[in-house]
């Protein structure tokens, strides 16, 4: 035996060659988290809704300079205490350009998916005729699946949310804090406030404040493709940025 | 559990914690089982959970116009039966009130009906208070939207918050942390 022999031989009692191991797999991306409407976010895509009239439409586009999406419902009798307040409030601001969204999510008043467009069945005339019986003037797409539901974390009837002149969501939360109308005189106008400033071209810290209402009836996980209950089933390109 | 529920004990429940020190540490009462319905306001609420002191409790946030409220009343009852055997308490706060014009009478009348159909077998308060911002105010939590359930410890401090449905696992493992 050779020096040079002799010295890989020692090299391998000193420096014993691993067991040959299986090259280590690649690790697996971690499963992707919903993607959740965040304050200062804007929403990013078309958010494709049908109207009550059985109409496409892009919410996207609907939105204007400045936005307030609610979440509706036409059975949930702590969003009707609120009604004629958010009439009122539309009223008074929609001659200043905003844009004021109602989106039915609940499985339980709009199915949980859109009837098949050979069948002329009209799907969404409770909430239409609830509308016109309360001659609410309000704008209400249906959210089949909780798409946008999840993707705002929109969790109550109501729940409400404001996008600022650049698009960006700077408050989510209450109309006020006072469901039952009781207390006009010292009660927190949270969306008028938010409103009144935005349309004056004030800046607005974003906040929220806890939502209150009855719980967003949503497709259970089995029925809903992906499976999942929350997120992550936003339709392709519609999401937050 | 679902994400806006919390297993750290909370330290909200202060007029919960401030009752039961005026309760003082008197013989805890039976615990109550089987149905059983009676009014009360918010405050009588907090009274009867004070009560109870020594004992884990579940408190369930219910309508019987609340569609998720019904539907998850089978999973409540099957997540709770090993609780409840064990001498855990089980109570459901009716919130009739809200937003319907109907008198007390009334309302225990709708709860009693669809409580049998339910097979509901603990106590159920009905809330007479209808404001959702006054019962948040005095229970010293913020509750959002029905159904909502909270825990509260054998100390009496509130032990999770659950906002929503849960599922038949999720009442079993909130009891469960509501007795350590």
């Amino acid at each position: 035996m050779n020096v040079a022999s002799k010295l890989a031989l020692l090299s391998l009692l000193v420096f014993p060659v691993p067991a040959q191991e299986p090259a280590p797999e690649p690790a697996k991306p971690a499963p992707e988290q919903p993607k959740v409407l965040q304050l200062g976010d804007r929403v990013k895509g078309e958010l494709a809704l049908l109207d009550i009239d059985g109409v496409p439409q892009k919410a996207g586009s609907l939105m204007g300079k400045i936005t307030v999406v609610n979440f509706y419902s036409i059975q949930c009798p702590i969003q009707a205490g609120w009604d004629q307040r958010l009439a009122q409030i539309q009223k008074d601001f929609e001659g200043d350009g905003v844009v004021f969204l109602h989106i039915d999510s609940n499985v339980s008043e709009i199915g949980a998916e859109p009837p098949p467009p050979e069948q002329d069945i009209d799907a969404y005339a409770k909430v239409r005729s609830h509308l016109k019986e309360k001659q609410l003037p309000f704008r209400v797409l249906v959210d089949h699946g909780n798409k946008v539901a999840d993707l705002f974390d929109a969790k109550t009837t109501p729940h409400v949310y404001v996008f600022g002149n650049d698009g960006r969501l700077v408050y989510k939360g209450l109309v006020d804090d006072d469901p039952k109308d009781r207390n006009a005189d010292s009660r927190s106008n949270y969306l008028r406030d938010v409103l009144g400033k935005l349309t004056k071209g004030e800046k607005v810290e974003p906040f929220t404040t806890k939502e209150q209402g009855c719980s967003i009836k949503r497709v259970s996980a089995g029925r809903k493709p992906g499976g999942r209950r929350r997120g992550g089933d936003q339709g392709g390109k519609d999401g937050g940025e | 559990m679902a994400a806006s529920s919390s297993r750290a004990r909370v330290a909200a429940a202060l007029p919960l914690a401030a009752l039961l020190a005026t309760c003082g540490g008197g013989p805890a009462k039976p615990s109550p089982v089987g149905l059983s319905i009676e009014p009360r306001d918010t405050h009588g609420v907090l009274r009867w959970i004070a009560a109870n002191k020594g004992t884990p409790v579940l408190v369930n946030f219910w309508a019987t116009w609340c569609g998720p409220c019904v539907a998850e009343m089978p999973d409540l009852l099957a997540g709770t039966r090993e609780f409840r055997g064990r001498g855990g308490i089980v109570v459901g706060i009716a919130m009739e009130q809200m937003g319907a014009d109907i008198g007390v009478d009334e309302a225990v009348a709708r709860v009693r009906e669809r409580a049998r159909r339910l097979g509901i077998d603990f106590p159920v308060l009905v809330c007479t208070d209808d404001d959702m911002t006054v019962v948040r105010r005095i229970v010293g939590v913020e509750l959002g939207g029905l159904p909502q359930t909270l825990t509260y410890g054998r100390d009496g401090l509130l032990v999770a918050q659950h906002e929503g449905m849960a599922s038949s696992e999720e009442f079993s493992a909130m009891a469960r942390a509501a007795e350590r």
